[in-house]
């Protein structure tokens, strides 16, 4: 294992030395002889040697030369290697079973080498079988002791690769937990196999989430072969911002000449266009109004087809928002339902409604749900409204008096209380939010009376006044969004509703909120909310019409980990909903890790143990540099050759007598 | 008489003598003294006749038993005093200056020559010295008079190396000074052509000579010892070479053989005999052939 391997080709350089030592310099003595009767003379290139000479001089200048590569090269040891070897090991053997997995003979290399490992775990070890595919690191067998690794063979062999993405840095963050030695306690040093395509789209954000966990020794295997890859896949799929009639796609990868690109809307075929570059634009298409079904895929299928088709749900036609108040005709009513309605698209369409005549299901079908004066909410709507949050659901609300004179806010659990009544303007906007990037002069309104809370940790402050109590503030539950403006729109409190910023700042955040009149999307291997709350009826199923849920667990369970693309079903007590999902995008990319990249991740020390590793006796599995030894090699050597050198150079001419 | 430890006619040991006389005397008296302790050599002059002593003579040649008998002295006289006259030819080219270690080839050379003249000299024969290069350098007629074997120490004495090396030309101009038959030591290191040196020595084969040709050569040319590629400068020519170790290893010493096996079958193929000395060599080992070939040619 070396750092830098390239620097091996710097042994060839000890074709200079053999070259050197086959020369002979002419000699410059000049000797009185006799006679040169019987004498020949010999021509520079006759004095060349057959033979080498000074084998010693050159074995010196050779090895000098190799270990000057190596030391360039910077070549690694497992740390006490010998040490770890006497002890019995747990072999953690992870088949990275992603999408690119499924990519030309892949698959059945990883197979192969999960086998030979297997097979070469030696009698005191023992041997785990994972397999590395989304959010989920699932032990297929194990820890059993090699002899028994039999029923490890079993499970490799009904093992088939998914369709979701591996993150390297998740697999190595979660190692200590599924390894079972979280905290480094164990009295076990476990070496972690890796068998993957070492694809480059795996790397996390952090380099250093790909440390291993403590006492854990990690060995790549790598499976992807050198062969070009010709994959192409849709990278996003979506509505035309020009005409929301027109479905437009981007494709990426290798757009080989000779496909196409389908569109199929409600499972019927559409349209079929060539695929002549990335960026393609289907004809107009006649859709009635709500959820509909869009699937492009590109024909005909290349070597990794599960890729070749991108999956949407897109409403078409208004997209509706709840409005909750005490009044429906009250001035904060108006405020929102003009600035809601003046969003061209998607259009909203807003539902003005009060607790009193709140329907049942009324928050399962709205884009989105303004809530002014969250102090009005019922505790059963304030669970609701979390459940909604919980499932993906957004919600922009404001506080007001009802909220004060409860002292906190039901639905984010913030207390409060009055700041007084100075007048405050705002202090400081996050401007790269999406909500915030458009709206300006937020300094123009004035606040008479404002309220003062304490966010949470994960609360993320949008705008502070100047006395630094926030205005607007977002959380996030699960994929649900919440944004809480602290303010109610009432002119004793404050003149923000009459500027121009207020229209722009509601619409924005409608356009943020309704998540741009799509559906939201999930991807395979990643957990998405089903929304299915409070009853037993609700089910979801996947793309072949199998149940998602078990029977369980439709009643209480809010998360569903799909397995494969396509639409999923979820049927509520209501009504029906769509969930497209999709293979990540970056799966499909099967450019692999360069081999730094790879050399460095391999080069990462573990983790520190929650208890000393020196105290316990555990040893470290870090490769370890040889260079300073090299060194020491290098300076012993040069020494060697000067002095043999030097004994050479003094023979070599002849003295004259 | 003193024996004379062996190590003493090294190369090296004389060489530290300063005077070539003191250095002729020493190697040949300590390879006489060798020679009568040897079971396997001896002294092989033939005894010829008895001769009335006279002043003059040397005494060492009395023979005692004769003069216990009849109070009367005599010395013995032997084949070779009689009739032998040895000419050392001896190469002073520049190649001659090499050496790699104390002793240059011209220096053993003159070690050789010097013990060789003292010898004849001992043998009451007269000998005569050439020094040549490219032609004669240095012409001293035959003599075995009292006092000649001074003057010829001397003369080799002052021999320097330098110049190149002509056999043919230096063979052709002393073969006018050599008008009587005898032994010819030609002292070289036969940086030269065999079919040359065959052509040179040929004319005095014809005249009835014995020819002893005496090749010194330095151990660094017998068996170069260089582990690196060397530029070697050619003493005579002055030509440089660059050289790699992988020649000497490998091509030297069969190059150098293959001549070496020409120079001698050149040589025997004028009645002439052909030796190869190195210069770390001790000296007695030069007389020994040289009187082995004087028993085989009388």
């Amino acid at each position: 294992m070396f750092l830098a391997p390239w620097f091996l080709l710097g042994v060839l350089g000890i074709a200079l030395p053999l070259w050197l030592h086959r020369i002979v310099r002419e000699n410059r003595t000049r000797q009185a002889f006799a006679s040169s009767m019987l004498l020949e003379a010999s021509q520079t290139q006759r004095t060349a040697q057959r033979q080498l000479r000074y084998w010693v001089l050159l074995a010196l200048r050779i090895a000098l030369l190799v270990i000057l590569a190596l030391a360039f090269a910077q070549p690694l040891l497992p740390s006490r290697a010998a040490a770890e070897l006497a002890r019995p090991q747990l072999q953690a053997i992870v088949i990275d079973s992603s999408l690119s997995m499924q990519s030309g003979g892949r698959w059945q290399s990883a197979l192969d080498a999960a086998r030979t490992l297997l097979e070469n775990t030696r009698s005191p070890d023992r041997v785990m079988l994972v397999s590395a595919s989304g959010d989920r690191m699932q032990i297929l067998g194990g820890p059993v002791a090699a002899s028994d690794a039999g029923t490890l063979r079993a499970a490799l062999g009904s093992l088939q690769p998914g369709a979701a993405r591996l993150d390297y840095g998740l697999l190595m963050r979660t190692a200590g937990s599924w390894l079972g030695n979280s905290n480094g306690a164990s009295e076990q040093t476990i070496t972690l196999h890796l068998i993957t395509d070492l694809q480059r789209s795996g790397g996390p954000l952090r380099f250093a989430d790909l440390q291993p966990p403590a006492a854990t020794r990690l060995q790549l295997h790598e499976v992807a072969g050198t062969a070009v890859s010709g994959n192409a896949w849709i990278e996003r799929l979506g509505l035309s911002s020009q005409d929301s009639r027109q479905v437009r796609v981007r494709a990426a990868g290798n757009l080989a000449p000779g496909r196409e690109a389908v569109l199929f809307i409600d499972g019927r075929e559409r349209e079929r266009r060539p695929l002549l570059q990335a960026e393609l634009l289907f004809a107009p298409q006649r859709l009635s109004a709500g959820m509909h079904r869009v699937e492009v895929r590109l024909s005909p299928a290349d070597e990794l087809p599960q890729d070749d088709a991108r999956f949407a749900v897109i409403r078409a036609g208004d997209v509706a928002v709840l409005l909750l108040a005490a009044d429906p005709n009250g001035d904060d009513a108006a405020y929102f339902s003009a600035a809601v309605a003046s969003v061209n698209r998607p259009r909203l369409r807003v539902l003005r409604a009060t607790p009193q005549t709140l329907a049942p299901g009324a928050f399962d079908s709205p884009a989105m749900i303004v809530v002014s004066d969250t102090g009005l909410l019922s505790t059963g709507a304030v669970t609701r409204l979390r459940e909604r949050l919980q499932a993906g659901g957004t919600v922009l609300a404001t506080l007001g008096p009802r909220a004060v004179s409860r002292g906190s806010d039901p639905l984010s659990g913030l207390a409060l209380r009055n700041a007084g009544s100075a007048t405050v303007r705002v202090g400081s906007v996050d401007d790269s939010h999406p909500v915030l990037r458009e709206a300006q002069d937020w300094r123009a309104a004035r606040f008479f009376r404002h309220l003062l809370l304490t966010p949470a940790a994960d609360d993320k402050v949008l705008i502070a006044l100047e006395d630094g109590a926030p205005l607007l503030l977002e959380r996030r539950y699960g994929n649900g969004r919440l944004l809480l403006l602290t303010a109610p729109l009432d002119r004793d409190w404050n003149d923000l509703a009459i500027y121009p910023l207020f229209v722009r700042f509601i619409s924005d955040a409608a356009r943020y909120l309704s998540g741009d009149a799509q559906s939201p999307d999930a991807l395979v291997g990643t957990p998405f909310a089903a929304g299915l709350t409070g009853t037993s009826e609700g089910q979801i199923f996947d793309p072949e019409g199998r149940p998602a849920l078990s029977l369980s667990a439709t009643g209480t369970a809010a998360r569903v980990l799909p397995a494969s693309p396509g639409f999923y079903e979820i049927r509520g007590n209501e009504q029906t909903r769509w969930l497209a999902v999709n293979v990540d995008p970056r799966e499909s990319d099967l450019s692999p890790l360069d081999a730094a990249a790879v050399a460095r991740w391999q080069a990462l020390r573990p983790r520190v143990a929650a208890r000393s590793n020196a105290a316990s006796g555990d040893v470290p599995a870090a490769p370890v540099s040889v260079g300073r030894w090299l060194l020491w090699g290098l300076a012993a050597l040069a020494l060697a050759e000067l002095l043999f050198a030097n004994r050479h150079l003094r023979v070599r001419r002849e003295v004259a007598q | 008489m003193q024996s004379v430890p062996p190590q003493l006619l090294t190369p090296a040991t004389l060489a530290s003598l300063a005077n070539l006389e003191l250095v002729a005397r020493t190697a040949v008296e300590g390879f006489l003294v060798g020679l009568h302790r040897s079971p396997r050599f001896g002294f092989s002059q033939e005894f010829k006749e008895y001769r009335a002593y006279v002043e003059g003579d040397d005494p060492r040649f009395v023979d005692w038993n004769v003069f216990a008998r009849t109070e009367r002295t005599y010395i013995r006289r032997y084949e070779g005093e009689t009739n032998t006259r040895l000419m050392i030819t001896m190469d002073a080219s520049a190649s001659m200056g090499y050496g790699s270690h104390s002793v240059t080839k011209l220096g053993y050379a003159k070690f050789l020559a010097a013990a060789l003249a003292y010898l004849a000299s001992r043998q009451h024969d007269p000998a005569g010295l050439i020094v040549f290069d490219s032609t004669v350098r240095e012409f001293r007629p035959p003599s075995a008079r009292a006092g000649s074997l001074s003057g010829m120490i001397h003369a080799i004495d002052a021999v320097q190396a330098g110049g190149s090396t002509n056999l043919t030309e230096s063979f052709r101009a002393f073969h006018e000074h050599v008008s009587r038959r005898g032994l010819v030591a030609v002292i070289s290191d036969l940086y030269c052509d065999p079919a040359a040196l065959a052509r040179a020595v040929q004319p005095l084969a014809y005249h009835g000579s014995d020819i002893m040709i005496f090749q010194i050569l330095d151990p660094r040319e017998l068996k170069p010892d260089w582990n690196e590629s060397v530029i070697l400068e050619d003493l005579e020519s002055g030509e440089a070479l660059n050289v790699a170790p992988d020649y000497f290893r490998d091509k030297y010493g069969a190059r150098l053989q293959a001549h070496l096996d020409s120079l001698r079958r050149a040589a025997a193929g004028v009645g002439a005999q052909q030796m190869l000395m190195s210069t770390a060599e001790p000296l007695d080992k030069a007389l020994h052939r040289y009187l082995s070939f004087r028993q085989g040619r009388p």
